[in-house]
């Protein structure tokens, strides 16, 4: 008894495998409605027996085992392909068009890695010099993803998605980081940052340039010293300047 | 007239007319409280400061060294008496640190607090306190300097402070 491969498969309309196709095993599209299928070769484990009753039992538990090992795991799963035209017959390994987990784009893998350093310490305990944790993350979003990380970061120093002295916080780790190759962009970011809707957030833009040390912030700090509303922080955005032009 | 010194986070004192926008005329946020929390037995930790700030610096550098890192350090003075003047008891009380010389000639507690007496120490800090930063390269400065001068006792210095004052050496 040959198995229908579609048979195994639910058809409803969340069905993972629907609207697929088939592709054979030396490349060719078979066309099967319900299923595409990537072909992993020759299997070297056909099955010889001649007895199709048994052949088809096992191919059905084999098949079942095999879906349900692979859907736990995580993996693509594995199909034996015993239709009668199927020739040599192979394991197909299945792709879905409406997968339940699809690959992340990279734009969503730098904001969750973002988010996860943000939010890697808890917001109370967020206090001056005692943000190592928050620090590690940062420097390992800007070696990992570069003018794409720092990019994010500066978009969301213009939403409330996350709270403004963490993100003075991680500002203040931007300017402290090591890392030459980054050094304009971080200077970049900080520099636009200044004009951050959060008084929090533009301190820690002021005080991460400060960190950075480069004197090409101190024309920024002094323009946004003199836009600033609020006195004490002005107060800050100035000493912030005078230090880095003292040292130029 | 000599101070005392409390560490706070100048951003929750920027409280005024409008700011933040959802803030009724008169009232008081409760950010700037997050400066003045009390320990469990209602005592507040504070350093006395002479009337010339000659010892600011100093105490500054003994808060700093127990950090993970060097950061800026935002800092209130506000004048012994008036402090005082509030009926609040102060006391000397030297606690560890890694500078304890420092702690035994300076440290004080605010003791016997109140929910009303903290309410107004932080009137009084908005109203007369002297608020003011040290950024982080000068804080730095003055970590290695208490570092290379002994005056810090290293085994109670945050070891991950030294590590990083010893590579940036």
């Amino acid at each position: 008894m040959n198995v229908n491969v579609n048979s195994l498969i639910p058809s409803s309309s969340t069905d993972v495998f629907k609207s697929d196709t088939v592709v054979g095993s030396s490349g060719e599209v078979l066309t099967r409605s319900d299923t595409k299928l990537a072909s992993l070769g020759e299997a070297s484990t056909s099955a010889t027996t001649t007895d199709a009753a048994t052949q088809g039992e096992r191919s059905v538990s084999r098949s079942i085992r095999g879906l349900v090992v692979a859907l736990y795991l995580g993996l693509p799963p594995v199909i034996y392909d015993e239709r009668a035209h199927a020739s040599p017959r192979s394991w197909y390994w299945v792709h879905t068009n409406n997968q339940t987990a699809p690959e992340p784009a990279r734009d969503e893998v730098v904001q969750h890695a973002l988010m996860n350093a943000l939010t890697c310490m808890p917001t109370d305990e967020i206090q001056d010099g005692m943000t190592l944790p928050l620090g590690i993350g940062i420097a390992s979003c800007v070696k990992d993803f570069g003018e794409l990380g720092l990019g994010k970061l500066a978009s969301l120093t213009a939403t409330a998605a996350v709270d403004a002295e963490v993100l003075s916080h991680a500002l203040r780790w931007i300017g402290r980081l090591e890392d030459n190759e980054s050094f304009h962009g971080r200077l970049r970011l900080l520099i636009r940052v200044l004009a951050s809707p959060s008084t929090t957030v533009r301190d820690g833009a002021a005080l991460g340039l400060v960190e950075l040390g480069s004197p090409l912030a101190v024309r920024a700090l002094e323009e946004a010293a003199s836009n600033e509303a609020n006195e004490s922080l002005r107060e800050d955005l100035e000493q912030a300047a005078n230090y880095l032009s003292r040292r130029s | 007239m000599p101070y005392l010194f409390r560490s706070i986070n100048k951003r929750r004192w920027d409280w005024g007319a409008g700011n933040p926008p959802w803030l009724s005329p008169g009232a008081v946020p409760a950010a700037p409280f997050g400066d003045v929390a009390p320990s469990p037995s209602s005592a507040l930790s504070l350093w006395w400061i002479a009337d010339d700030k000659s010892n600011v610096r100093r105490v500054i550098t003994a808060l700093a060294a127990t950090r993970q890192h060097v950061d800026k350090y935002d800092y209130a003075l506000i004048e012994e008496t008036e402090v005082r003047a509030l009926g609040i008891k102060v006391e000397q009380a030297p606690d560890p640190c890694p500078d304890q010389d420092a702690s035994n000639r300076w440290h004080h507690n605010l003791i016997e607090l109140t929910a009303d007496s903290l309410f107004s120490l932080v009137g009084l800090i908005k109203r007369i306190g002297e608020l003011d930063r040290l950024l982080a390269p000068e804080v730095e400065e003055l970590l290695k300097e208490g570092l290379d001068s002994g005056r810090l006792e290293i085994s109670r210095v945050n070891p991950k402070l030294r590590e990083s004052l010893q590579r940036s050496k």
